[in-house]
């Protein structure tokens, strides 16, 4: 376990490495120059003052020592300050993550309890228009664009009158109105992961219902609720871990859009600002944390799938 | 195929086939009306003039919504087409040939995988600026990493198979085994990602239009319809339900299409849904 602990975590270290670099060569992309991009066209600026304050970021300098230093501070856990608030971008990201992060366990709970039992039924209810009926409607939840979902969760909660959905609150401030808050943007979210949830859940019931061992328990006497509890689901669930893990990606994306519907103060609208501002240092930040949190995200599925499932330790 | 099934493929291609025509030809037919501003009818529900009603111009809706399938259309198909063309060869080709090149790619498609799609696509947007072309560039970037891994599992697959090894044994170039044998054969899963990349696509597009980034007013795309349409939904709620059922019948069409492409071509596969 520990040298499969250890092989993973170790597979882990170029992808982060690889994810710190598309960030910090994202930036290259600027056509021209990045400083006069960020400057506009109102602030006017001295040639002198230009090279003053492209020797201050650092920009005078050839790319790869950039590049070198940019690695150094990174690993060091600095991630330069905001252009538009000189906040530390560091400080700025942690104090925003917790939001995000209740959204996307909150929704990831919600597509669990819904999409898992839902694919068990309509894994065992057969081939006819019943199964039929299952699998176009998670088709819909699969097609239907979350941010318009919460919008229409937004216009229909008026109409029924409900006001208060509330600003957001802190959980460790008032965890009732911090989930009045949260409900509706996580059932936004979790729609589409309850709907590929099932998918994948139905499948893999599916299958296991065929195998031997299957067959066998049901030879020997064992009732149909037996079966699929002792058997069939012990199985089957095991690909649903990394199912979630995977899909995490998607919900930290979709969360941006979603923290904009719904005006919650997390990440998502951290970034939209930081990119309608063109404050780059937060811009970098808010990507690279992502993509690390997907990593590790990742990392930790994979690692619980090696508990839950101890056939699966590789070599 | 059971009958729904084959029913249901035909409907998901009905409705791509209708948006892509709409695409094409409503921009042409409808253009002014969907830019027209009438200050006497703002925000009117549905009449016969304006099925859909109007929105805070006083433009038409249904015109707004069917012009709006442009932009989708546009990146969709621009940038998994992208992906689809990048993808495939590379994922073909290292799958083929295996080694150093095999080892490398799937490094960095690891590492643009650790990035949610969206994200990546705002960042570059802000770098590069709104454009449909940047757009359509970024998501078929974000997208070929899943075309290399689907193209290189097959091209693995039939790396060994013994009609391969006989097309070898019979003197066939690596290039026309390559083309023969192992392009074909890779098709079928290609073209099932091609439809789930298609729908993701759509939603993409949609999203970063929504956030500002994508499509610009007065320029109608369903993203910024309903961006704009949200602020007036108390008072016309059309505006926002409008271009949101488009989304969502489009993107139904392309994975209807999807799935019956996927049962098609493998009919006891287990479909990896992403």
């Amino acid at each position: 376990m520990h040298r499969y602990l250890l092989r993973r975590v170790a597979g882990a270290v170029p992808v982060v490495w690889g994810a710190v670099t598309v960030v910090f060569l994202i930036i290259r992309l600027v056509p021209g120059d990045a400083l006069q991009l960020f400057l506009g066209t109102q602030v006017e600026m001295t040639p002198e003052q230009m090279k003053e304050l492209r020797r201050v970021f650092g920009l005078d300098r050839p790319v790869w020592e950039q590049y070198v230093e940019y690695l150094v501070r990174v690993a060091q856990g600095d991630l330069g300050v905001s252009l538009r608030t000189a906040r530390s971008v560091r400080e700025e990201i942690v104090s925003r993550l917790p939001v995000t992060a209740e959204l996307a366990v909150l929704a990831v709970l919600l597509g669990v309890g819904l999409g898992v039992p839902a694919g068990v039924v309509a894994a065992t209810s057969g081939k006819g228009w019943a199964a039929m009926m299952w699998s176009v409607m998670s088709l819909v939840g699969l097609s239907v664009p979350s941010f318009w979902l919460g919008t229409m969760l937004i216009l229909g909660s008026s109409r029924l009158g409900v006001r208060a959905l509330g600003t957001y609150v802190p959980p460790w401030e008032d965890p009732g109105r911090n989930l009045a808050a949260m409900l509706l943007p996580a059932v936004a979210l979790a729609v589409g992961l309850a709907a590929s949830l099932m998918r994948y859940v139905r499948a893999s019931v599916v299958e296991v219902l065929g195998r031997e061992y299957v067959r066998t328990a049901r030879a020997k006497g064992l009732g149909a609720g037996a079966v699929l509890g002792r058997h069939v689901l012990r199985n089957a669930l095991i690909p649903v871990v990394t199912v979630v893990g995977f899909q995490m990606g998607y919900l930290l994306g979709g969360a941006v859009v979603i923290e904009e519907v719904f005006g919650l103060p997390g990440m998502g609208r951290l970034v939209l600002s930081a990119v309608l501002q063109r404050d780059y240092p937060m811009l970098q930040g808010v990507v690279l944390v992502t993509a690390i949190l997907f990593v590790v995200v990742n990392l930790l599925t994979d690692v619980l799938y090696g508990w839950i499932d101890p056939r699966i330790r590789y070599d | 195929m059971p009958r729904v099934r084959r029913w249901l493929t035909g409907a998901g291609a009905g409705v791509v086939a209708a948006c892509l025509l709409i695409a094409v030809l409503a921009p042409v037919l409808f253009w002014e009306r969907a830019l027209a501003m009438r200050t006497e009818a703002l925000l009117r529900g549905p009449s016969w003039d304006h099925p859909l009603g109007t929105d805070q111009f006083g433009r038409d809706l249904l015109s707004r919504v069917l012009v709006g399938a442009r932009p989708s259309m546009l990146v969709a198909f621009g940038a998994v087409g992208l992906a689809t063309l990048l993808g495939a060869t590379v994922g073909v080709a290292v799958g083929y040939a295996g080694g150093v090149a095999d080892h490398l790619v799937l490094r960095v498609a690891d590492v643009l995988f650790a990035f949610p799609g969206l994200l990546l696509a705002m960042a570059v947007m802000a770098v590069m600026g709104p454009s449909l072309g940047n757009l359509t560039a970024v998501l078929g970037l974000v997208y070929t990493p899943q075309f290399v891994r689907v193209a290189r599992a097959a091209a693995l697959t039939v790396r060994s198979e013994q009609y391969v090894e006989a097309a070898r044994a019979l003197g066939a170039s690596e290039l026309r085994i390559l083309a023969r044998h192992v392009a074909p054969n890779a098709m079928p899963p290609i073209l099932v990602q091609v439809s789930l990349s298609l729908s993701l696509a759509v939603l993409s597009e949609s999203a970063v239009s929504f956030l500002g980034l994508g499509v610009q007013p007065p320029v109608p795309s369903w993203g910024n319809m309903l961006s704009e349409g949200r602020r007036f939904m108390e008072v016309a709620p059309w505006n926002a339900v409008a271009p949101g059922v488009a989304m969502a019948v489009v993107v139904l069409g392309f994975n209807l299409l999807g799935d019956g492409l996927q049962e098609l071509f493998d009919p006891r596969g287990r479909r990896e849904v992403v």
